[in-house]
């Protein structure tokens, strides 16, 4: 290959040589092909996702009466929001419906992943019924769950009753203190696949050259994992987690069917209350403000998402 | 840091993978406390089998390793206290050079103070001092390559593995690291079992060599016996460069000759205990052999090819009855009076004329 070699030195010099512009608009403008390419796409996403925002921003600083004009009011849909006593119940609860989601499904997720990932007669068959609760709909696993937790007829209460552990039916959905974490259960068991999807195709980037090296300098199995595996699953972990957050704090479909948000609003969250707010009482002004909120707090968990998705970039760089 | 290494006794490991087949076929091996050891043989002969096993890897389907008498089958790898280098360094990206090298310590539950002095007692001995805080990821192949080694050392293994450690560096990187593993393993006095395929690395380094050949040992020595005495036809190939020639003894004494066919006949003055009527194959090494007269065993020839390598001048030379001679001079000026075509005479001592074992047919 000698000829190629005096090609390559070439083409490094030209590209040495050509000036590299300071403007962002002149650097933008050289890339403009690229960015013809992306086009399409960047209109579509600016109707469906720009103009809603837009429009959603505009209504929050107006007071929506069903009947008549909109008119302007400032801030004050947003200072009655986060003054009123309710807004921080909604988001004491869904920071609880959240967190505890969460680190249930990462925890049980991480632990399939250890148990899928091993060899053993079956494995097809275990990660097959892992992946079950993730293929349904969310609305049907709602009313499978609803079914399930029913106080009279329901699976959970029969049995117990059968059992003899319990005397009366026992009330879930119903309750104040058991809704809630009837609804994270389901969460739970609905989510923790997509966890163990993740983790496992982490779990198979891990080098064998590695966890070899540190058995041979005396690591336990346990060792290992907390060693070897673990550090090299951060990238990982971080989205993973990320992900399943902005996932719960988003999450509609269970709570809405399974609860309505009730009772007593014990299972109301900041994406059920924006609903209620907004189609129940018809106050979209005051679900406008609220949907700004949470589209602020929504951005900042999608930076450190984006941070956490390049940072493997910046180290190749 | 003097470690006194420990004995590392093979007895008729066998190795098998998947129930059929047969990687290592019952290989018996005794190397000494301290002495460095290297398996050579060709790709796919169970050198990385073995060690593997040793490590504890890959189970063994029959046979024993010892440790000093301590049976070692049947341990998990991480207890059986060996240091272990591998070929693309395993070194653990997350952790600074110090966490690397002071990982085997941390698993042994070693204290912070103690880590931290024979962490730099260790990276002086591979010559990284200051190096301490760098990732594996800012070192170059060598310098991964010598805290791979210090981390594999630092807990004083009784006995250490490597299986072509320097195979993914470039030659020249090679040869300055082999002289530095030579130096550290000297020094530590630690039992050392060495896989590679390149038999210039493995004469350089070892104390003894094993010529692996599929799954079996076919000659153990030093790297002196087996260059001068190959056993067989493989090694004799395989380690260094040589001529072989097969054929009939005849005649006895100063007279005695090996009939190669074609009326072909190379003088085997001097050679004892030949046997009769048998087809034998013999060795000589091209740089054993001289142009021009006076040495006792002589063929005539004609120079088919010569080759210039700068320090050193390769001749082909082709007898009469089509013998073909490899021979190796150093350059002293002579290239010019060698040229294709020319008549010479090709010399050689008898005692360089090794006869191989395993007689072929
Ligand atoms: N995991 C495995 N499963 C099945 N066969 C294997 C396995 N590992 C090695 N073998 C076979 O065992 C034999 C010996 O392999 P081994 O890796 O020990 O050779 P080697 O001498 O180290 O070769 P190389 O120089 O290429 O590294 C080969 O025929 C190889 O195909
Ligand atoms: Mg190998």
């Amino acid at each position: 290959m000698a000829v190629s070699a005096p090609q390559q030195a070439t083409g490094q010099v030209a590209t040495r040589n050509r000036r590299e512009p300071k403007n962002v608009f002149q650097r933008a403008y050289r890339q403009w092909a690229d960015y013809t390419y992306i086009m399409p796409a960047l209109l579509a996403m600016f109707f469906v996702i720009a103009y809603p925002i837009a429009y959603t921003i505009y209504l929050s600083f107006y007071s929506t009466p069903t009947a008549g004009e909109n008119v302007w009011n400032g801030l004050t849909n947003y200072t009655s929001i986060i003054t009123a006593e309710r807004f921080w119940m909604i988001t004491q609860n869904t920071m609880y419906w959240t967190i505890v989601s969460t680190i249930l499904a990462f925890i049980i997720g991480t632990a399939a992943a250890l148990v899928a990932q091993r060899e053993f007669i079956g494995r097809g068959l275990v990660r097959g019924i892992f992946l079950i609760p993730w293929v349904i709909s969310h609305v049907a696993t709602a009313y499978i769950w609803v079914w399930i937790f029913h106080s009279d007829y329901g699976l959970v209460s029969g049995m117990l009753m059968d059992l003899g552990i319990i005397s009366s039916p026992l009330v879930i959905l119903d309750s104040t203190t058991w809704a809630m974490p009837a609804l994270i259960l389901v969460n739970v068991w609905k989510d923790f696949p997509f966890i163990m999807i993740m983790m496992l195709a982490g779990l198979q980037t891990v080098p064998e050259h590695l966890l070899r090296a540190a058995k041979i300098d005396g690591a336990s199995t346990w060792a290992q994992f907390r060693h070897v595996t673990l550090p090299h699953l951060k990238g990982v972990i971080i989205i993973t987690l990320l992900l399943t957050i902005v996932m719960n704090l988003n999450h509609f479909t269970l709570p809405w069917i399974m609860t309505g948000g009730g009772p007593a609003s014990s299972t109301h969250i900041w994406i059920t209350e924006v609903y209620a707010l907004a189609f129940r009482s018809l106050r979209f002004g005051i679900a406008s403000a609220f949907s700004v909120i949470l589209f602020i707090i929504m951005m900042s968990m999608a930076y450190f998402y984006v941070k956490a998705m390049t940072a493997g970039d910046d180290r190749r760089r | 840091m003097l470690i006194n290494g420990a004995r590392l006794q093979l007895q008729d490991l066998s190795i098998v993978y998947d129930g059929q087949i047969t990687a290592v076929d019952s290989v018996s091996l005794d190397v000494e406390p301290g002495e460095f050891l290297t398996l050579l043989g060709p790709s796919g002969s169970g050198k990385t089998s073995i060690l593997m096993t040793v490590a504890g890897f890959v189970p063994a389907a029959s046979g024993r390793v010892l440790v000093d008498g301590d049976d070692l089958l049947g341990r998990p790898p991480n207890e059986r206290n060996l240091g272990m280098v591998f070929q693309d360094y395993a070194l653990f990206p997350h952790m600074s050079v110090a966490e690397n090298i002071g990982f085997p310590l941390k698993m042994r539950n070693w204290s912070k103070a103690d880590i931290k002095q024979a962490v730099d007692g260790a990276l002086e001995m591979v010559r990284l001092t200051g190096y301490e805080n760098r990732r594996p990821t800012q070192l170059s192949g060598g310098e991964q390559q010598r805290v791979a080694l210090a981390r594999s050392t630092v807990f004083d293994p009784p006995v250490l593995l490597m299986d072509e450690p320097l195979g993914a560096l470039d030659r020249q990187l090679r040869e300055h690291l082999q002289t530095e593993l030579k130096r550290v393993q000297s020094r530590t006095g630690i039992t050392t079992l060495y896989v590679t395929h390149d038999q210039q690395e493995a004469m350089t380094l070892s104390d003894r060599i094993a010529v692996m050949r599929d799954g079996r040992i076919e000659q153990i020595g030093t790297p002196a016996e087996l260059y001068d005495r190959p056993a067989t036809r493989f090694v004799a190939s395989f380690v260094g460069e040589t001529n072989l020639f097969r054929g009939r003894p005849t005649g006895s004494g100063s007279g005695a000759m090996l009939e190669t066919g074609n009326g072909g006949q190379i003088p085997l003055d001097g050679i004892a205990d030949l046997p009769r009527d048998e087809m034998i194959e013999i060795s000589i090494r091209p740089e054993r052999l001289t142009i021009g007269g006076g040495a006792r065993c002589t063929v005539e020839a004609t120079i088919v090819e010569v080759g210039f390598a700068g320090e050193m001048i390769r001749v082909t030379a082709q007898t009469s009855s089509g013998d073909q001679f490899r021979i190796k001079q150093q350059n002293r000026g002579q290239a010019g009076q060698l040229s294709a075509g020319t008549s010479i005479q090709i010399g050689w001592n008898p005692e360089d004329l090794v006869v191989l074992e395993q007689p072929v047919d």
